[in-house]
């Protein structure tokens, strides 16, 4: 009898042929040749005098020795001048000093794979995302100099700060939450959210989802529990991302997971709290991110998103969504007897011949199926910054002197919100096509870009055009 | 032999080589296999199957990506190796192609090995055959947990799914296989047992 773990066994000694390895290294000893006249043409073009206020190149010698003096003062290795000096051929707004000290701990790095490299953080002092949260308060730095401890702390936007992760178009909204800042002395920051729509909660998405394959909803099991507990999950969020299962730190505690979570739910019922809020937490200042962003809080790893839901609200915005809803929800009742139970069938079925009667309207040609899909798309953006603008964002900063700062931030949206979205649509379908995905009306209009391959080619301004940005709203 | 892509993959207009070749060497003497591994199980045909590695590590050539360690670096890897199966996929459905599967027969290495009557059974055969007609979101599962033996939650990281994503995929690829093969699977997974294998094209 055949078994999945025996999987590993069979496929454990395939080894890829041997000529493979030795294409590729052909490929990239061609492609780095390739590379070598514009290498040399941008050392030449930084030795000659491009380089100026304390970076003036020298020559030690043969081009083989190159160094130069990058900024600060700091020398830069050949390895980090060729690329600072290839990253200018392309017009790469790459700080030299930063870039060449990351490529040395990294992409340069002749170090073996799997060996514990360098961490980024720290290496680049000028870097935005030295904190892990990618979100920190620092102090005003007005001159060129930190503040003192207890001045007023400020907050900056990167680029891709804001940007939605994913870009799915449904009920909910997952935005990078990549704001950052420097500072000095800061020990710890504490993050919350304020406001009715605020929450921490756990699960990298929210459920129920819709199935696909089931053509109804399918409730995670945890969540499921605390709806039959009375939590109301159906109302609109705005949430830190978290991916702790709750379930698992419990057994990591050494609990049953039935104990832990009834402990901790009656624990938080208790107090009058929902077990899913969780409105702050705390991180060290100084914790590093893993390498896939996440960082340890008191609650799990958490991720730098804020993730929006605004289910009741999404399922209303037109009439094909609102009877996809209306069949999802007849779908998902069953019955106490059969007589019930195929009533609720017939109904299910029913409300099922509705919809896609709808959906095939929407759905006739390419053309009206892309613009049912902005208009749904352009709509999730809308309700997502009707959710934004009902919570604060707070940031209280401990430094290590003992002294406290805390900021109050709001996000809103850009004035013209409504054709940055229309743009980032049209961006994404001309880069990845509707996909058949979309054509499914047991899919649709939950469609997404997340499942393909997210890394663009080519930059396109559209996808990197801002679509929220954040004010500070402290009272004095 | 395999059909190299860089040009239009690799984004040769505007990506550049920024890693030591010794790096890369290493990288695919480390993970290669498990890239191969995870190209097979994705893709129809060996040719494929080397396009797929071939792009992985000239992606990786081209990337600059700061890996913690070398689990960072393999996760990476396999993602890569996954998005470019898909893009293969992805094309194929648009160009409205139908490509049959090449002829992957599974058997064990050591031949005469204890375990080789099993591995070389057709169960087995049929099983690998089963998984490689899994729904894509179910075998990428599946063949990271099972064929490389990633957690759950190692498993989320590279899919970016939720663990309890994770699990349900499993369940649901263990129920479609229990359908597929009836009383020839055993859904219950155990601890490896075979201490060695192969896959060999025919």
């Amino acid at each position: 009898m055949a078994r999945l773990d025996q999987m590993r066994s069979v496929l454990g000694r395939c080894t890829p042929p041997e000529h493979l390895r030795g294409q590729v290294l052909d490929q990239v000893r061609t492609m780095r040749a390739g590379q070598r006249e514009d290498t040399i043409r941008g050392a030449h073009a930084a030795l000659s005098g491009k380089v100026k206020d304390g970076r003036d190149g020298r020559r030690g010698g043969a081009f083989g020795h190159a160094v130069a003096v990058a900024p600060g003062g700091a020398a830069v290795s050949r390895r980090g001048f060729v690329i600072a000096g290839a990253a200018a051929c392309l017009g790469v707004g790459a700080v030299g000093v930063g870039l060449a000290s990351r490529m040395r701990g990294g992409a340069g790095s002749g170090g073996a794979p799997g060996a514990s490299g360098a961490a980024a953080a720290g290496t680049d002092a000028g870097a935005l995302a030295a904190n892990p949260f990618g979100l920190a308060v620092a102090y005003a730095d007005e001159g060129g100099e930190p503040a003192e401890p207890g001045s007023p702390v400020a907050l900056e936007a990167r680029l891709d700060g804001l940007l939605p992760i994913g870009d799915t178009t449904g009920w909910y909204m997952t935005l990078k939450l990549n704001l950052a800042c420097v500072g000095e002395g800061i020990e710890t920051v504490t993050y919350s959210l304020a406001g009715d729509a605020a929450r921490v909660t756990d699960g990298s998405e929210p459920s129920p989802v819709p199935d696909p394959l089931l053509g109804t909803y399918v409730y995670d099991s945890y969540e499921q529990e605390l709806q039959e507990k009375g939590v109301n999950q159906t109302g609109g969020t705005v949430q830190f991302g978290t991916m702790g299962d709750p379930r698992i730190r419990g057994t990591e505690q050494g609990m049953r997971v039935d104990d832990w979570l009834s402990a901790r739910t009656a624990e938080r019922l208790e107090a009058g709290l929902d077990p899913l809020e969780m409105f702050s937490f705390t991180v060290d200042y100084a914790d590093e991110p893993g390498w896939d962003g996440t960082f340890a809080t008191e609650w799990g790893e958490a991720y730098r998103v804020l993730r929006v839901t605004f289910q009741d609200a999404f399922w209303a915005c037109d009439e094909v969504v609102a009877a996809k809803r209306a069949w999802l929800d007849a779908s998902a009742k069953g019955g106490e007897t059969s007589e019930e139970l195929q009533a609720n069938q017939e109904a299910a079925r029913a409300a099922r011949a509705a919809y896609e009667e709808l959906f095939c309207e929407v759905a006739a040609t390419e053309e009206s199926l892309y613009a049912w899909l902005q208009s749904v798309n352009r709509t999730c953006f809308g309700l997502a910054a009707e959710m934004l603008a009902q919570v604060t964002l707070g940031v209280d900063a401990t430094f290590a002197d003992g002294s406290t700062a805390h900021r109050d931030y709001r996000i809103e949206p850009v004035e013209n919100l409504d054709e940055v979205a229309d743009g980032r649509f049209a961006a994404l379908v001309e880069r990845y096509g509707l996909g058949e995905e979309a054509y499914d009306p047991s899919l649709a209009p939950f469609w997404n870009f997340s499942d393909y391959v997210p890394e663009p080619d080519e930059p396109d301004e559209r996808l990197t055009r801002a679509l929220f940005s954040i004010a500070d709203v402290t009272e004095a | 032999m395999g059909r190299f892509r860089c040009g239009r993959d690799c984004g040769a207009a505007g990506r550049r080589v920024v890693r030591d070749e010794a790096f890369i060497a290493q990288a695919m003497d480390r993970w290669g296999p498990a890239v191969w591994r995870t190209a097979l199980m994705h893709v129809p045909t060996w040719a494929d199957a080397e396009d797929v590695y071939q792009e992985v590590f000239i992606r990786l050539a081209c990337d600059a990506t700061e890996f913690a360690d070398g689990e960072h670096l393999k996760a990476w890897l396999l993602r890569v190796a996954l998005n470019r199966c898909r893009d293969l996929a992805r094309r194929r459905r648009r160009r409205g192609e139908v490509v049959g599967l090449d002829d992957i027969a599974f058997e064990p290495v050591d031949p005469g090995g204890p375990e080789a009557d099993v591995l070389r059974s057709d169960e087995v055969n049929r099983l690998m055959w089963a998984v490689k007609a899994l729904p894509a979101k179910q075998r990428e599962a599946v063949q990271l947990h099972y064929g490389e033996g990633l957690s759950c939650d190692e498993v989320a990281r590279v899919l970016k799914i939720k663990p309890s994503a994770v699990r349900m995929r499993l369940k649901r690829a263990r129920e479609r296989l229990q359908r597929e093969l009836g009383g020839a699977f055993d859904g219950e997974a155990r601890p490896d047992a075979f201490g060695v294998g192969a896959l060999h094209t025919a």
